[in-house]
């Protein structure tokens, strides 16, 4: 093999991206012929040399012009904004998945019955509600006109015109 | 995301482009560029990507720029060949069986080689400089290469070989000028 046309390939060789056909090929050659082998030698030399160049750190400032616009384009940015609608469904469909059906359905069972629970509670006892009847219907007047609920005093002779007289106040 | 990488590939871009360039205020341009382009086109990223591959193809784009920015006078195409002041081409095997390259190697493994390859890389044209500190200075390997510089792996191959050969030129001239003041 002559020296001729052998720089690309020890060039190549240097950075270890021959094919292995091409690597055999340099080594055969650099064996018998001291130039190249002086050749590789200095290629191999100035690529460790300038991996090792210093340059220097970036400076302060740039980094926080960077980090600034980077919160900033982030905050723009419509990911910022939440998941969107189909995120939140199939978060919500992973969430339905048969490995926590039972759960969900427990959760469920446990609020409804809670629900029901509390019902009779919020709502007015029978017996408060049968008493009021009985005192309704003891106080009505016998004339059959009903006074208003919450009305007190005693029922004037007029009573049953209560309605047509608040009708001509008004 | 966008923070941790910047806290993640600041230093290291920053890095690349002081070597494409050897100024610190132009690197920070590049840098500062090279973000924003990627910062401005995130919404476009696909993320089952590799975000760094993504981020090394809007680099190029910024070092293609800033070559046409900064250096369209000094541009010489990359198939020329290397030549001596004198004009006369370096043939192959004038250059393969050059003897000085003992001479380079000797100066490479001293302490102070750093400052004779900084004057060396100066005299390079921007391109042999860029393939170079991509090459050698990042490592990033010829298929990284072309993807960031979007040429075919073997055009990588030849031009990092002719870089080179230009760095080697630059270096046996300061050793000719070792030799010729005793040094």
């Amino acid at each position: 093999m002559e020296c001729k046309g052998l720089e690309e390939l020890l060039s190549a060789y240097a950075d270890r991206e021959t094919t292995p056909a091409e690597s055999a090929q340099v080594e055969a050659h650099v064996a018998d012929c001291r130039a190249c082998g002086l050749r590789l030698a200095v290629l191999a030399k100035s690529k460790q040399a300038l991996a090792s160049m210093a340059a220097p750190a970036a400076p302060r400032d740039l980094k926080e012009t960077l980090r600034r616009a980077a919160a900033r384009a982030e905050a723009a940015s419509p990911e910022s904004s939440g998941p969107s609608f189909g995120q939140r469904l199939s978060a919500w469909r992973s969430a339905l998945s048969p490995r926590y059906g039972f759960a969900f359905g427990l959760a469920a069972f446990l609020l409804v019955g809670l629900w029901f629970e509390r019902r009779p509670e919020e709502a007015v006892p029978l017996d408060v509600m049968l008493s009021a009847h009985r005192q309704y219907t003891l106080e009505r007047p016998l004339g059959g006109s009903a006074t208003r609920p919450g009305a007190s005093g005693p029922v004037s002779e007029d009573a049953g015109n209560d309605l047509e007289d608040d009708e001509t106040d008004e | 995301m966008l923070q941790r990488f910047v806290e993640e590939y600041s230093d290291s871009a920053f890095t690349f482009a002081y070597r494409l360039c050897e100024n610190v205020e132009e690197a920070k341009e590049l840098v500062q560029e090279a973000f924003f382009r990627l910062f401005k086109s995130w919404d476009h990223f696909d993320q089952s990507q590799p975000l760094e591959k993504w981020f090394l193809t809007i680099l190029k784009n910024v070092y293609v720029d800033s070559v046409k920015k900064f250096d369209r006078r000094n541009m010489v195409p990359l198939d020329m060949p290397v030549r001596h002041e004198d004009g006369e081409g370096v043939s192959i095997a004038e250059t393969i069986a050059d003897e000085r390259d003992e001479a380079v190697l000797d100066m490479l493994e001293r302490r102070e080689s750093e400052g004779h390859l900084k004057a060396a890389l100066a005299g390079l044209t921007k391109e042999h400089r860029a393939i170079l500190a991509l090459c050698d200075m990042q490592g990033l390997g010829y298929d990284e290469i072309s993807r960031v510089l979007g040429m075919p792996m073997g055009t990588v191959r030849s031009r990092v070989s002719r870089a080179r050969t230009a760095l080697r030129e630059g270096l046996l001239k300061r050793t000719a000028g070792m030799v010729a003041y005793g040094v």
